[in-house]
Parts: structure tokens; sequence; C-alpha cells
């Protein structure tokens, strides 16, 4: 099982008490009816889907009820850190390189 | 404005409740009122002091003679108070949400000398002293539903869980109290 740390508990918690909510930093128009219909089909479906470093919403459905976000191993699992929802994208590649050194 | 007044059913869950006391006893507790407490932390301060308690902190409670307040969430407390009192007078302009919600839950006692085992059979999180301590909460799991535990004391928990739930949960604390006594008497 892995263990999660949610940001808001501020504690890691067991993995299902959790709930994954699919790709982070996904920004809805603000003025819907002033795209087109591929611009919102992309906003709607289109997904990254790496092989590797992903960030992605997460919801501590079964603790604190909050979502947030995580930046998480697509193949691995490994979990570089949580964050609270409204907080910017880090910047992945920085943080693994600040790791090796 | 003073809430509307709701009078919680009397309508029995129908609990059985086991006696497994020399693993750990299990006990429904009174019917109580209880509200959901939502909005941002000076709304919190407000409807807490509406009940005479102090906002909890995260994963705390605080009490008052019978009145307690469980952190559920950074908005979100759970209030429970004894049946009958004096209607509570939620104030008004606040910009936070009182919701009676007294027959949401079903109120359990569980306590003895394995309780935390008993629970840390179908309960996903670390319960020792030193990660769970003494006046912690938390929702959490216990086996298929969602529960909010309360640790009162070393072997002693108050759970409370929604009251459609509490059969199945009954279940699970049973089988899982059966199952420590069988191991204990090997
Ligand atoms: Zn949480």
């Amino acid at each position: 099982m892995l263990n999660i740390r949610c940001p808001y508990c501020e504690e890691d918690r067991p993995e299902i008490e959790f709930r994954n909510a699919g790709e982070a930093h996904i920004a809805r128009p603000d003025e819907p009816d002033r795209v087109d219909d591929r611009q919102w089909a992309d906003f709607l479906y289109t997904r990254d889907n790496p092989k590797g470093w992903h960030a992605e919403r997460w919801r501590h459905v079964h603790g604190c009820g909050r979502f947030f976000n995580a930046v998480r191993h697509s193949v691995d699992d490994r979990i570089l850190l949580t964050y609270k929802a409204g907080e910017p994208k880090p910047d992945i590649e920085r943080m693994l390189r600040e790791r090796e050194a | 404005m003073v809430e509307r007044r709701v009078e919680p059913s009397t309508a029995t869950v129908g609990l059985m409740l086991p006696a497994f006391a020399d693993v750990a006893a299990l006990t429904q507790t009174e019917r109580a009122e209880r509200w959901t407490l939502r909005g941002p932390d000076a709304a919190l301060d407000g409807l807490c002091a509406a009940l005479g308690l102090a906002r909890p902190q995260r994963l705390r409670a605080t009490v008052a003679g019978s009145r307690a307040a469980f952190w559920l969430g950074p908005d979100e407390i759970l209030a429970l108070a004894e049946l009958g009192a004096a209607p509570v007078d939620f104030g008004a302009g606040s910009d936070g949400a009182a919701v009676e919600v007294g027959d949401k839950f079903v109120g359990l006692d569980l306590a003895g000398r394995r309780a935390d085992a008993v629970l840390a059979s179908h309960c996903p999180q670390n319960l020792s002293l030193a990660a769970f301590p003494v006046g912690k909460v938390s929702r959490t799991l216990y086996a298929k539903v969602e529960i909010v535990l309360w640790r009162r004391g070393a072997s002693s928990f108050r759970i409370e869980v929604v009251r459609s739930f509490a059969p199945y949960l009954v279940a699970a604390l049973t089988a899982a109290a059966e199952d420590l006594a069988a191991l204990d008497r090997r």
C-alpha cells in the first residue's frame, strides 16, 4: 500500500483513504463560448498520460475531504511531493536535479 | 438566527451489540444532537463558540461538558451535544453553515484491553499511541465504511458512523474481536 502525504492533514496516510482525480493544472477556459469545438474538446478530453513524472489531482476523500495535487511517477508510483490545490505546478526537472546533487 | 429544531427520530438502529468483553466492549452511545459546521476559520470560531466550544485544531477534538467538536477538514467540523439541551443560537450573518445532522450518525464506544487491535484489524491508519495519540480524531475507514474515529484513552475510542452503515460496522468489529479472542485462547 502506498502512503500519501496529505498537505492539509500534514500526515502520511494510507492510499485507500484517497482517490485519484486525473491530470492536474487543467484550466477551464475563462470564456467557454469563445473557444472553438476543438479547444473545448482538448480541455475536456486531451491529457498527457506520460510515462514518468506526472502532476495529478488527488482527493483525501475518506479523510479531510480536500483536493490537492501530487507529482507521481506513473511507472513505479513514487511520489515526489504533494501540494495544496491552487499552488503552482512545481519545476519537476529542477527538483529531480536538486535531488541528484 | 435560531436554528429550526428537528427532533431526532426515535427509531432504533437495531444494532445487535455482542459481548466480547474479554477483548473489548462495544456500546452504543446515547442519542445525540450533531451538526456539520462548515466555513472559514473565523466563521467556525463563531459556530463553535455558540456551542460553548473552542474551535478544534487539525486532527483534534475540543470538549466542554457533554459537548464535543471534531476537526474533520480545514473547513469542516462535526459537533456533538447531548439531546434535549436548549436550542442553539448560531447567530446571524455568519459566512459559515451549521447543518443539523443528529440522525446521520450513530455513536459507538469501543473500549477495553484490545480495543486498538480490534480497530487495527480493518482500519488502515497507524493506531499506535505515537501516531494516533489520545485526543486525536480523524475521518478514516473501517473495512468498507467511512468512520470518524476519536481516541479518548489509550484503550478507549469513540466511533461515529453513518446510521445505515452501522449494522455492517458492528458485524465487522464483532468478527475482528472474535478472531482476536480466538487467538488469545490458543
Ligand atoms: Zn487530508
